[in-house]
């Protein structure tokens, strides 16, 4: 069946809210609204108001209370609509969520999902189109995802709420409405896909991309037009961005010797800043060349679509920065 | 109130063995024993051994920085406590936490954030499990005159008060926010109380000097909120002695002011005093059990002190569940 | 409004081009057609005349070899915008390697770290420096050729440098404390391009060297006459003007050795362009004479000249290197009997004329004599010329050597 990656995070919440009678969701407009892209559409009427709640507008009081409450035994997933707003709650999730189990002890868990909606998407403007992985990925203890597909995004999600660590979950918004071909009967098994592994989305000779997110779909757009020019780019998805696979990732260099990163993120201090320190620091002796970042501008982003297209990579970006590095 | 006599040996028994606990803290910080800072309770026992006091099995409790032995009343043992402040293997968290983050949570201790105000949330949530779970249970969540001027305070009120969790928010006003005196920072007499009504909370305000009178006004409010009506406040008003950690010489404020509140208002002073005059324990029985527990305590600490610390292999563990 | 300027392209074969010199300063108000820089490209040294006036902001430096169409600098019509692109503070870059083409080998860089060894630093790869490591290849004997500029050591060059070590013997081991010293000289420009040029000779045509002994007294003697003109003529004949006149006259004779070949077809020209071989300090450059065979020994000599004076100078305009039909190369002022030339392809013919030696030359009249004596020696291209036809060619240079005064005719 054709699935969306909207579909699928919802089918994800659904089937584990299903299974598990301590998961639920609570967030702004979750509830009736079903989420302002949908996604929780219908769960109200299925699972109750006790497991499907609204909040007020109080990030911080939903990422504190989600860490709460995973610790006496639920397993809430949160929602913070925009990615955007994890800055609101960043303490929240910088020092109560991701360090609690380290500072107390680990007889704490804290299986706690929290849901946020990244990227650019049409004009949403500066304080809604944005990618934040890098950032909490200065916060040892907290599990970072970002799905590329619906499938990936269906086992993920599961995985993630069954996780007993603290996961940020991160959604493209302009992945929402694409559509995956799925078998029906793997789409409606109990399938999961492993916190911590890396995903070769497309095996390649000649340098390893390592892509996040929206990124995944225009590198493997790019990888086929450069493939016509001689070019054989691998794609890796890592899917989880911290713990990072690098397992993965390094099996990978030292095959191809070059390497790149390709994110919708801002370059500075990005996730592609952070990989290409990494791979120079281990893995000197396998890099024929400089690592490359393919990354957002360092603006805030316009309001101005065609402009909004620039700052983010886009395909043709991608093929030339790939082909400069041959 | 009358009390039973075995209800007052054992809220003095707490409270005789917090102000021990917490002044342990201090020889053993002023000793160069303790790693990073010490904020010594010493003097301000009363609003949590008696607000505690009103516990019950299942109950969750989020502490504060100041006093933090209260994991002892708890039922967590010395040996864990003072392993986890002198950074040892045996503390709850190996001592990769501190002095602010001992506790179990079998006990029902939630732990604390060093960031204060950020934990309100999680105190609330644990309601959330109360309440999920219809349990008969309350969650206390403590903190001070200083956090209650955060913005994750009133955040997480506002989520407790709309979804009517079970959380009783206590307040101990002790009047200064490290240096500065809550009177230039918070614009109303009782920093928690009064603006509890902004929620449509009850409130009411203690002596948080007396162990009995914070008992009985945390009866009334516990229960209310075990009745499954909301959240409540409460809010104790002390002095804190000492200074806002070990070696801070508390120049900005009148010592007179100090010395005056240390004579007057000890609470485990005046405590003693009555139960002695009512002939509930005598002086023998008091200079026994001061003995007897430093004993324990002296025990504990030999115990931790020779227990050993996490090495450089394990300092990752306990990271990820 | 910013333009930018980009390396031109000076000539079909021309990638890219080495910049030997700014002429006009960084935030310097230039005009159209203004020379502001100078640059080399495989065969010359060409000056640019800039097509947009305004002010300059250089990119690339001295020294930098630049793709053609890649921005060199940038010209702003406004003070302002010249200002707003550089921060208002002019700083040209500053050139990171030594000059392209060094007159001699530089100095090791003063200011060595000690635990480097002889304070060499070489632009490689991780992946090179451990294929080198484990190949026990030092750095210093591989030829760069990758990163934006070729100057980067990468995988692909120390793989190139050990498929060519295979097939040479293993060099002696140097005994413990000979501390050596190694300059890197970048090898571009011009010189880049001798190395292919030579290269891409040997590799592609069929060189066989033929030489015989010429009696060049009588040559001499005329020489000795012409120089005595030298007021009337209007210029000192030397004896390199009456080699380069006799091989006019014989390449004009044969048609089928005059000429290009490129693989497939003899491209036989009706003139003569003849190639001049010209040692400069730069290196080696080869300016052509057009139409030789039209001119007269002393408008020749005037030619040769003006090119060689030129080339040495690094002052040859595009277009007067290449498409010559043969080449000359003299080596009689060094002690060089002879040497086996590498073609100028795509021609097919190169000659060379060594020292002159005095020596004992039994004559038609069986008396021995003391003559003055010179090698001729010829490398061409067994591909498409044959002994047959090399064996007149030496005839005939032979009779006019010989004879001079028929070179005059």
């Amino acid at each position: 069946m054709k699935v969306t990656y909207a579909k699928a995070i919802g089918d994800a919440l659904k089937e584990e809210m299903r299974r598990d009678e301590k998961v639920l969701i609570y967030g702004e407009d979750v509830a009736q609204f079903g989420n302002i892209f949908g996604i929780t559409r219908g769960m109200l009427e299925e699972f109750g108001p006790k497991r499907v709640r609204n909040t007020p507008i109080a990030e911080t009081a939903i990422v504190a209370t989600a860490a709460g409450a995973a610790m006496t035994g639920l397993r809430p997933c949160v929602e913070l609509m925009y990615a955007d707003f994890t800055m609101v709650a960043f303490t929240e999730i910088f020092h109560v969520v991701s360090k609690w189990r380290y500072m107390h002890g680990p007889e704490y868990k804290l299986p706690l999902v929290i849901r946020c909606a990244e990227g650019c998407a049409n004009g949403a403007g500066a304080e809604h189109s944005n990618v934040t992985e890098s950032l909490f990925m200065h916060a040892p203890g907290l599990t970072i995802v970002t799905p590329s597909c619906a499938y990936d995004a269906k086992g993920l999600l599961k995985s993630a709420i069954r996780s007993d660590n603290p996961v940020l979950f991160c959604e493209p918004k302009q992945l929402y409405q694409v559509k995956q071909e799925i078998d029906d009967e793997l789409y409606e098994s109990d399938y999961t896909i492993p916190i911590g592994k890396a995903d070769v989305k497309r095996p390649g000779r000649d340098v390893t991309v390592v892509a996040i997110g929206l990124m995944v779909p225009r590198a493997l757009e790019a990888a086929e037009i450069l493939a016509k020019e001689g070019i054989e780019m691998e794609i890796i998805d890592p899917r989880t961005i911290a713990p990072l696979d690098t397992e993965t990732i390094y099996a990978s260099l030292a095959k191809t010797h070059r390497a790149a990163v390709v994110e919708e993120g801002n370059k500075t201090s990005g996730v592609g800043a952070e990989l290409a320190a990494r791979f120079q620091e281990e893995q000197y002796d396998e890099l024929d060349g400089p690592v490359m970042r393919i990354a957002a501008l360092d603006v805030p982003m316009p309001y101005n679509i065609p402009m909004e297209k620039a700052v983010v990579p886009s395909v043709e970006r991608i093929c030339q920065s790939i082909r400069s590095m041959f | 109130m009358q009390y039973e006599s075995a209800f007052l040996k054992q809220i003095h028994k707490d409270l005789l063995e917090t102000r021990l606990l917490e002044e342990k803290l201090c020889d053993l910080y002023a000793q160069g024993r303790v790693p990073g800072h010490v904020h010594s309770g010493v003097g301000q026992e009363a609003t949590y051994v008696g607000v505690l006091s009103t516990r019950k099995p299942g109950d969750y409790f989020k502490l504060t920085h100041r006093p933090i032995s209260m994991p002892w009343m708890l039922g967590t043992d010395l040996d864990m406590f003072f392993g986890e402040l002198l950074a040892k293997k045996t503390g709850n968290s190996g001592g990769r936490g501190g002095s602010l983050h001992i506790g179990e949570l079998r006990t029902g201790v939630l732990g604390m954030s060093g960031t204060l105000g950020c934990d309100t949330g999680v105190a609330v949530g644990a309601a959330l499990t109360i309440d999920y779970e219809q349990r008969p249970n309350v969650s206390y969540m403590f903190m001070g005159d200083g956090t209650s001027s955060r913005g994750p305070v009133y955040e997480a009120m506002n989520l407790a008060a709309a979804w009517k969790l079970p959380v009783l928010f206590i307040c101990e006003n002790n009047g200064f926010a490290i240096s500065t005196p809550a009177s230039t920072t918070i614009p109303v007499p009782n920093a928690l109380a009064d603006r509890a009504a902004g929620y449509g909370m009850p409130a009411k305000v203690a002596d948080g000097t007396d162990v009995l009178a914070v008992y009985e006004a945390a009866s009334e409010m516990v229960e209310y909120v075990r009745a499954g009506k909301g959240p409540a406040v409460l809010e104790c008003r002390d002095y804190r002695w000492r200074g806002h950690f070990e070696g801070d010489q508390c120049a900005y404020r009148d010592a007179e002011v100090t010395k005056q509140w240390v004579q007057e208002h000890d609470c485990v002073k005046n405590l003693e005093a009555a139960l002695l005059k009512d002939g509930v324990v005598t002086e023998d029985e008091l200079a026994r059990m001061r003995a007897d527990f430093d004993a324990q305590m002296e025990t504990a600490i030999a115990h931790a002190e020779a227990a050993p610390a996490i090495t450089a292999e394990e300092i990752f563990d306990g990271l990820y569940a | 409004m910013r333009t930018d300027i980009v390396m031109p392209k000076a000539g079909l074969t021309m990638i890219e081009g080495t910049i030997s010199q700014w002429k006009a300063a960084e935030g310097a108000l230039v005009q159209k057609g203004e020379v502001i820089m100078e640059y080399e490209n495989e065969k010359n040294t060409i000056e640019y005349e800039t097509v947009h006036g305004g002010y300059l902001h250089i990119l690339a430096a001295e020294g930098d070899t630049v793709a053609v169409g890649e921005p060199i600098a940038v010209v702003t019509d406004t003070k302002e915008e010249y200002d707003a692109l550089t921060g208002g503070a002019p700083s040209a870059p500053v050139p990171e390697a030594a000059p392209a083409v060094p007159a001699a080998p530089a100095a090791a860089p003063a200011g060595e770290t000690p635990g480097r060894k002889g304070g060499r630093h070489f632009r490689a790869t991780g992946l090179a420096r451990k294929m080198a490591r484990q190949a026990g290849v030092d750095l210093a004997d591989v030829t760069a050729t990758g990163g934006p500029d070729g100057r980067r050591i990468t995988a692909k060059d120390v793989t190139a440098y050990l498929d060519g070590r295979k097939t040479q013997p293993a060099a002696a081991p140097v005994s413990a404390g000979d501390e050596d010293e190694v300059t890197v000289v970048p090898w571009t420009g011009v010189r880049k391009t001798i190395a292919k040029n030579m290269y891409n000779s040997l590799q592609n045509t069929a060189q066989c060297t033929a030489m015989c002994k010429v009696d060049v007294t009588e040559l001499l003697a005329l020489r000795q006459k012409l120089v005595a003109e030298q007021e009337y003529l209007g210029v000192r004949i030397t004896v390199n003007d009456l080699l380069c006149a006799a091989v006019c006259r014989v390449m004009k004779k044969y048609p089928l050795l005059n000429g290009t070949f490129d693989g497939k077809n003899f491209h036989s020209h009706k003139h003569v362009h003849l190639s001049l071989a010209v040692a400069t300090e730069g290196g080696l450059m080869v300016p052509v004479i057009k139409n030789a065979d039209t001119l007269s020994l002393t408008e020749l000599s005037r030619a040769a000249k003006d090119l060689g004076l030129r080339a040495r100078e690094k002052r040859l305009q595009n277009g007067e290197q290449g498409c010559g039909t043969v080449t000359v190369s003299n080596v009689g002022m060094f002690p060089i009997d002879m040497s086996t030339p590498i073609l100028n392809a795509p021609e097919v013919l190169i000659f060379g004329f060594g020292r002159t030696v005095k020596e004992p030359r039994y004559m038609p009249d069986g008396a021995l004599a003391p003559r003055d004596m010179m090698n001729m020696y010829l490398t061409f291209d067994h591909q498409v010329v044959d002994g047959q036809a090399v064996g007149r060619v030496f005839e005939d240079m032979q009779r006019l050597l010989e004879h001079p005064h028929l070179i005059t005719v």
